[in-house]
């Protein structure tokens, strides 16, 4: 970008860029790609690795289309190895990336302000700022929204207050570990753990594992208690593997405790000023430290904006990703009710089905068929990792899913290279969202 | 849709439940099941089919500083082997023997044939302005290219 | 415990203090200290104590600790992520997984952690075994002598004055064999004699002892590093690495 274009205010790039409808040539580093003001503009509603992933793919797969990332965040903070934060191996800066090489890299005007509205007929996006930018495409990766009050007393406010739910990495994980960190000795840590569909299916049990491995060095007589509001869990039979042999899981002197929905673990209630939890049986666990995770829904943008159509969840054209809504409009990520694991990896690869739609419509072609691919790997601890393979193949109207989950396994060779794989993983996706 | 009730049995075991809360400890498809529906449905290419692969072996296959092996500019034959190495199970591997199960010959050759395309280099880091991905002027090239 | 009572359990515990089992805090992860340099004197200890290794164990433990899947089926290579071991001498294996196992090898990528977490779990038996195991393989197909331009020709079998450039033969062996530490390079994958004679020179890679190979290192440009890795993976088996 040159002085020039980059001492232009937002304004005056809504102007030029999309409001107006009238292309700039040679915008944003792209001198050798003159775009017409005829080439179409492709705007994306969400810089998280679904929205990210669209941007780069769609720039790697089209060198002329003009593309807009809108994104209240001047950066993005992973998800995934964030909960390696909780015994000190992972910080969050490592997982911290700005939009500097997707706006130089791939010519991606990033404009940091919040969608609020879509107007349809207009095909307009309108901002936070009242501004309107006009899109030929609009892709909408804008993340899951919270069910507070699934837990009476529970809300937004507490949540950036005193009682992170850390579910979006960033400063409520740095208060977490704080508070954890603070924790008095043999102090009692409780995790609420969701029902439904939520993002990254086995991390809450992986978060739980890290802040047993700190606390096992800084505080080894605390408690850690998940109140569950289901009954089995992803990875379930490698944790308490791992957790019986680390941790004395299922004997009197157990640090890590596990309470099925059926046992009574579903907690209903906060009283947040004694710290207490209760559960749906009645019971009232007081604790150090609570880390509710909430159910998920659909983020407030996508169902203020109709695409859930009053439901929980975004439906979508199953080969295209387009919303049942609005032909134009691309829905991806952990707010669409896809049979698919919410993960990252998983809103990278509708990223690029999606890009692969859009090009198709560009070129006046069939998209070619869609295939969804996750690997993912969690840990317990440095020393045990497990991996699942899930395929998504296209069948018409629907997903077909195949997967494989890792077995549980004492070879302690399996289980190092298991868990430096997940660290392996994650850099490497990270390179993959945003260099 | 004309595929069999059978099918729908057995491969919808995982997405009737709760999405996201997919537990099933292995769902598998035969090779009649996975061959109907692609004598339906027109196959994935190379490149959606590669790209998949992405977070683990790098955009482009091309992270070849890690554990994991990169892609790009692997040697089609040499690809093609190795898959069906890992699909048949009889090769000690950490995730790939419960990859490779799912993809039929001409996926994998599919993949092979794109991989072998594409230039044996890193993936640039954001510091790096020279490049085979990358123009003179630091943008990126339409390497690999839509489907 | 039945998980009926776990949330009474949960509770009762969360009231007494309690102790992790000793054997459970083996498992925790410990800080991890710098490793420190080899002296020749400690290294020929080091070797001196070094197991009677067991060629069948060294078999075993290459496939179930998943050795194979990178270094390939009895060590030759499958892709270029990795090097061959196939036909390495017994002491240079044996120093390599010690040397990861302390951190005092660590380019610093991916791979350099990767072997960390897979040698983390062995004891010096299980080095030797894999290390007898490897020197027992055979590269699989010889192929003639390789050719090189002159210049390279004459660094590899009469060194450099100007640069202070033993010949590499003079260690490595006239037929690239290694000797002891010194490392076997005949049909070592390409990629990997590249990524490690550039971390010798970047000095990413300092497990060596007094600097024996990087003082020759610093010097070389990255055509003559690639001209001697190609003419090092001619020595040797051919169409492993890709």
């Amino acid at each position: 970008m040159s002085s020039s274009q980059s001492m232009l205010s937002r304004r005056d790039l809504i102007k030029r860029f999309g409001a107006a409808a009238v292309a700039g040539t040679g915008l944003f580093g792209f001198s050798n790609q003159a775009w017409s003001s005829k080439s179409a503009h492709i705007v994306i509603v969400g810089g998280g690795i679904g929205g990210a992933a669209t941007a780069k793919y769609l720039r790697l797969a089209h060198g002329k289309v003009r593309i807009t990332l809108v994104e209240p965040n001047p950066e993005y903070t992973f998800c995934p190895g964030s909960n390696e934060v909780f015994n000190g191996h992972e910080t969050l800066e490592n997982l911290t990336f700005n939009y500097d090489t997707m706006r130089q890299r791939y010519g991606v005007n990033v404009i940091q302000d919040k969608a609020v509205a879509i107007d349809y007929a207009k095909r307009q996006l309108r901002l936070g700022s009242g501004e309107n930018v006009s899109y030929d495409k609009l892709v909408v990766s804008t993340g899951p929204d919270f069910i507070y009050d699934a837990v009476e007393g529970y809300s937004a406010a507490h949540a950036a207050g005193d009682l992170p739910h850390a579910w979006k990495a960033g400063a409520q994980t740095a208060k977490l570990k704080a508070q954890l960190d603070a924790m008095p000795q043999g102090g009692v840590f409780v995790m609420s753990s969701p029902d439904g569909a939520y993002r990254c299916p086995p991390a809450p049990y992986e978060r739980v594992s890290m802040i047993a491995d700190q606390l096992s060095r800084t505080n080894p007589t605390a408690k850690l208690i998940i109140l569950d509001s289901k009954n089995r869990y992803t990875f379930q039979e490698h944790y308490e593997h791992y957790w019986t042999e680390r941790y004395g899981f299922g004997t009197e002197n157990e640090v890590i405790s596990w309470v099925a929905e059926k046992d009574g673990g579903r907690a209903v209630k906060l009283d947040a000023r004694n710290k207490t939890l209760i559960t749906a049986s009645g019971e009232k666990i007081k604790a150090d430290v609570i880390n509710i995770i909430p159910p998920h829904k659909a983020s407030k943008f996508a169902i203020d904006a109709g695409l859930a159509q009053g439901q929980r969840w975004v439906d979508f054209e199953a080969k295209t990703f387009k919303s049942l809504v609005d032909p134009n409009v691309y829905v991806i990520g952990d707010m669409v009710n896809a049979p698919m694991s919410k993960t990252g990896m998983i809103a990278s690869n509708q990223a690029k089905v999606v890009v692969e739609s859009i090009v198709a419509d560009l070129e006046g072609r069939e998209p070619g068929t869609p295939f969804i691919a996750n690997n993912c790997v969690a840990i317990i601890s440095d020393d045990y990792g497990m991996t699942i393979a899930d395929t998504h193949r296209f069948a018409g109207d629907r997903y077909l899913v195949q997967q494989r989950i890792s077995e549980v396994t004492d070879n302690p060779y399996v289980r190092h290279i298991r868990a430096d794989l997940a660290k392996n993983w994650q850099r490497t996706f990270r390179k993959e969202i945003f260099h | 849709m004309k595929i069999k009730n059978q099918l729908l049995k057995t491969a919808l075991v995982a997405c009737l439940a709760l999405p996201g809360l997919v537990i099933a400890a292995e769902a598998k498809l035969s090779d009649a099941e996975v061959n109907e529906i692609n004598a339906q449905f027109p196959m994935p290419s190379g490149k959606m089919l590669g790209d998949s692969c992405a977070a683990c072996h790098g955009t482009l296959g091309a992270e070849f500083n890690e554990g994991m092996p990169p892609l790009a500019g692997m040697d089609r034959q040499h690809f093609i082997d190795l898959m069906k190495a890992f699909r048949q199970g009889d090769f000690p591997t950490i995730v790939m023997h419960d990859v490779a199960y799912v993809y039929t010959d001409a996926e994998i050759e599919a993949m092979a044939d794109y991989f072998a395309s594409l230039p044996a280099e890193q993936w640039p880091a954001p510091n790096i302005t020279e490049s085979a991905f990358l123009n003179p002027d630091g943008t990126i090239k339409q390497i690999g290219g839509a489907q | 415990m039945t998980k009926t009572n776990r949330l009474s359990n949960a509770l009762a515990g969360a009231l007494s203090a309690l102790l992790i089992s000793t054997a459970g805090a083996s498992l925790a992860a410990e800080p991890k200290v710098e490793a420190k340099a080899w002296t020749h004197i400690e290294w020929n200890q080091a070797l001196s104590e070094m197991p009677q290794g067991d060629a069948l164990r060294g078999a075993q433990l290459h496939r179930d600790g998943l050795c194979m899947t990178c270094h390939g089926d009895a060590g030759v290579a499958p892709s270029r992520n990795a090097p061959s071991l196939a036909g390495q001498t017994k002491e240079y294996t044996y120093k390599t997984l010690l040397d990861y196992q302390s951190g005092l090898r660590n380019e610093g990528d991916g791979k350099a952690k990767l072997m960390q977490a897979a040698t983390l779990p062995m004891s010096n038996q299980d080095m030797a075994d894999l290390a007898v195991y490897y020197a027992q393989q055979a590269l699989p197909i010889r192929v003639t002598q390789p050719q090189t331009e002159p210049k390279i020709d004459h660094m590899i079998r009469k060194g450099e004055v100007n640069r202070m450039i033993i010949a590499c033969a003079s260690c490595h062996g006239a037929h690239g064999e290694g000797n002891g530490i010194t490392p076997a390079l005949a049909g070592q994958t390409s990629d990997y004699f590249v990524r490690t004679m550039q971390a010798y020179r970047d000095k990413k890679r300092r497990n060596d002892i007094h600097e024996g190979m990087a003082q020759f290192a610093y010097e070389l440009t990255d055509a003559e590093i690639q001209a001697l890795a190609d003419y090092y993976a001619g020595l040797g088996y051919q169409g492993g690495a890709k």
